[in-house]
């Protein structure tokens, strides 16, 4: 992503990675951790380690800092979660075996007897290194997909032989190379425990925990040991302090920081540490105050409302209401609410889902200091817990004067049974933004006109011909400045096993210039969703809008805890006729009449043409 | 002949040349090339493509890092923006120019006259207090940073005030001194002395 020396860069809070982004925005306040990986790293010991944290917390910008900033590489680097073809037993051994291979190859290390090219009729080749490419990258066609899956149904079968085999490469790595290998496994926090994908994966894991590895995980895998690779020493990445978190969104402003230094405090107390939280709500706040002109508390509420719709995203169907209620009241939770086998339990569940927020790690390991998620709280009762800044006051008063929560949630937990408070989670209503066609521009329009942001975009609507038009309308209008092509992926209209190979075939532009405007499929099924939740940091190059049928919503959030942190989310309005009048489309088409035309004013005219085309016709009727 | 006539030479032929489209189709392309560099000049742009409607061209742009935004609608003869500042009440500032504002440009071959031709210096000069620093300019904000926001009020050619808006949303200082340098290489002392039409696509780089 193109960073800006001087100026703002606001994202939805994705990690840092290239040396030039951590030398412009990366916030060196762990030094502890890094000294404890580094320690790690050079230490001549077989042991792996868990780096846990919870999402957003700056699991992988620490890894980076490590990489990339101490220089501590990795001799070998996993992303399971970005670079397996398929999230299956068959799909993440074969791609261990494929990056094994690759490393033999490159190091002229022997391939051991076990596994080979000439199992696979389908590979079509003998050739080790077409072989390991092919099971190390994503399927470019269906009919790639089709041979990949009979593959990896082999590769399953003989799991046990693709197991030594791999040990036996790593074995003979280390020979050659005469130390042990450095393995890096990032990504592995994608992998909630207890679902089908993590079983699958958990037996590489636990080979790789047999050599020097570090796995990057989410927090709640700290608290398991049921695989031989969750039983390793842990290293737990806490979250920031208010003023790490208001260092970090300082140097997100660059020299427009003014503007938004007095809100600043208020957004690292409601972001408890978190740096994506943190980032969600400046953002939304920045748009709130420059693009929609509220005043100041207006546009807070606003923000932690939006936020806490669409990034934590409240299921009310499964909140854990006691467990959340006794944190509140307690300020910790017991770590055996959290440990289990199998599925999550419901605490470890909230934990997952940034719903509790957990701080500094405890002496005894049993109390972990814990809170609500301030999002999640009543105005009054957050707010009553905090110095009075002259932000804080203007909040209280704005909450007085209007006698409701600044963030849309009507209910006062401070005198209140935990049923009371729950039932009233439960019944205020989704503040996400309904929005017209227009308005849905406005909203989007930072995002999908910056040559410098690729953002991902969701959006619930009910009508499909008001969807295709006010996609027509979107992509007219960044058409018309300049941003081309256009990439449509009707994944409805793909059968259930091709949906993934055709979204990874048609994501080819990393560039940014191109959109790529993604139809979901009515009602889908829950493991497509699930794989592409695991896979969120592939879509992180890439400029996105996403369509989801209005009832299908609900199911994308719930299944997406991962993917909806990259996202913003809008519900586009059934009305189209009062905000698209046909004048103002005439006006874009005289307007382009005007000009000579290159390839995307072109794409802006078709488009435009259509909306045209619908709206009269609409009238018309 | 003075250094203040010459330099009023100049401050003329760059308004004439590059700031002053007069057909609907040089004004439309010169909105449209306009649009296409705020989002990569502007941080954290506000930005509105230019519409038309009969003659009149009417946008919106500005920049949610400043809580600025400012609506403008250009029409053969006249031209109205309005601002907006998160801060104060809606418009917070609105302002109008007419056509007989544009009516003393002086001529194009008036410079042959000169018996000191101008330096590069002057043509900088000139530009300086065109683009970067209007003479005559309104601040919106106090802070150091955001002071450099000067918002020229005495420049009654719409296009030229439009540049100069989106030379001032950007503060962050290297940026805008890139963007000087590349006005210079364009508004050079070789361009001066043939006094030639500067495409929008050239002005903005494109």
């Amino acid at each position: 992503m193109k960073r800006q020396p001087n100026g703002v860069n606001l994202d939805e809070g994705l990690a840092l990675q290239t040396p030039e982004e951590l030398s412009l925005l990366y916030v060196d306040v762990r030094r502890d951790q890094i000294s404890r990986l580094i320690e790690w790293y050079n230490s001549e010991e077989r042991e792996a380690l868990l780096l846990g944290g919870q999402i957003g917390v700056g699991k992988s910008t620490l890894l980076s800092a490590l990489t990339v900033r101490e220089g501590y590489k990795p001799d070998l680097l996993f992303a399971f979660d970005r670079e397996t073809p398929a999230f299956s037993p068959g799909g993440f051994w074969g791609y261990i075996l494929g990056r094994l291979v690759e490393c033999a190859l490159r190091d002229g290390v022997a391939i051991p007897d076990g596994f080979s090219p000439s199992d696979c009729p389908e590979f079509q080749t003998g050739d080790w290194s077409a072989v390991a490419l092919f099971l190390t990258s994503s399927p470019k066609s269906v009919a790639e997909n089709d041979r990949l899956s009979v593959v990896h149904s082999r590769i399953a079968e003989h799991a046990k032989l693709v197991e030594m085999q791999c040990t036996e490469i790593l074995k003979a790595l280390e020979e050659k190379s005469g130390r042990l290998l450095r393995i890096f496994c990032d990504g592995v926090d994608k992998f909630a425990p207890g679902t089908p994908d993590m079983q699958s994966l958990a037996p590489v894991l636990d080979l790789l925990a047999e050599f020097k590895t570090l796995f990057e995980v989410n927090v709640v895998h700290l608290f398991r040991d049921e695989w031989k690779w969750q039983r390793v020493p842990r290293l737990y990445v806490s979250p920031f302090e208010d003023r790490g978190i208001v260092e970090l969104l300082l140097k997100r402003l660059g020299v427009y920081e003014a503007g938004r230094r007095d809100v600043l405090p208020a957004i690292a107390r409601f972001s408890c540490g978190n740096p994506r939280q943190a980032l969600r709500l400046l953002m939304t706040y920045d748009y709130a105050r420059g693009e929609k002109r509220m005043l100041k508390e207006d546009a807070f509420g606003y923000a932690c409302r939006r936020v806490r719709d669409d990034y934590l995203y409240l299921s009310f169907d499964a909140l854990p209401q006691d467990i959340l209620a006794a944190v509140d009241r307690d300020g910790f939770i017991r770590s055996g609410l959290v440990t289990g086998v199998g599925p999550l339990t419901p605490a470890a569940d909230a934990v997952y889902k940034n719903w509790l927020v957990l701080g500094t790690k405890p002496d005894d390991d049993d109390k972990w200091p814990a809170r609500l998620n301030p999002l999640l709280k009543s105005a009054r009762l957050v707010t009553d817990t905090l110095p009075d800044s002259p932000e804080m006051v203007a909040i209280k008063k704005w909450a007085d004067r209007h006698g409701v929560s600044p963030y849309g949630l009507d209910f006062d937990a401070s005198c209140k049974s935990s049923a009371e408070v729950w039932s009233e989670i439960s019944s205020s209503s989704s503040s996400m933004d309904v929005l017209n066609i227009v308005e849905l521009l406005d909203t989007v329009a930072a995002a999908l006109f910056s040559v410098d942001r690729r953002d991902r975009v969701l959006i619930a609507y009910r009508d499909p011909s008001v969807m295709e038009t006010a996609r027509d309308y979107l992509i007219g209008k960044a058409s018309e400045m300049g941003f081309s092509p256009v990439v449509n992926i009707d994944l409805g209209s793909k059968s259930e096993g091709d949906r993934l190979a055709e979204l990874f075939a048609a994501l080819t532009d990393a560039e940014g210039h191109a959109i790529h405007s993604i139809l979901l499929p009515h009602a889908p099924d829950k493991p497509f969703l699930r794989q592409l939740d695991g896979r969120r940091d592939v879509f992180v190059p890439y400029e996105m809008l996403w369509w989801v049928r209005m009832e299908d919503l609900h199911l994308c959030l719930q299944e997406w805890p991962q993917l909806r942190q990259l996202m913003s989310v809008y519900i586009l309005e059934d009305e189209l006729l009062g905000s698209l009048k046909p004048n103002d489309i005439q006006a874009d088409l005289k307007y382009l009449a005007l000009l000579d035309k290159d390839e995307p004013l072109r794409e802006a005219e078709r488009r435009f043409q259509q909306v045209l085309n619908f709206v009269r016709e609409r009238r018309g009727a | 002949m003075s250094a203040e006539r010459r330099r009023t030479h100049i401050w003329h032929a760059i308004i004439r040349n590059a700031f002053a489209p007069s057909e609907a189709g040089t004004r439309a392309t010169w909105l449209h090339c306009y649009c296409r560099t705020i989002t990569e000049y502007v941080d954290n742009p506000i930005l509105e493509h230019a519409q038309q409607q009969g003659e009149v061209f009417y946008g919106k742009l500005g920049c949610r890092s400043l809580d600025f935004t400012c609506e403008y609608k250009i029409e053969p003869d006249r031209s109205q923006f309005d601002f907006f500042l998160s801060s104060l009440p809606s418009p917070s500032w609105h302002s109008q120019f007419g056509i007989e504002s544009n009516a003393f440009a002086c001529g194009a071959r008036e410079l042959e006259k000169y018996r000191e031709p101008p330096s590069q210096d002057e043509v900088d000069e000139v530009l300086y207090g065109l683009i970067n620093h209007p003479r005559s300019h309104l601040h919106l904000f106090t802070d150091e940073l955001m002071h450099e926001v000067r918002i020229g009020t005495g420049l009654y050619a719409p296009f030229l005030f439009l540049f100069q808006l989106r030379f001032q949303l950007c503060i962050d200082a290297a940026r805008r001194q890139q963007e000087m340098d590349r006005l210079k290489r364009i508004f050079s002392l070789n361009w001066l002395t043939q006094d030639h039409a500067i495409s929008p696509q050239a002005l903005f780089g494109l």
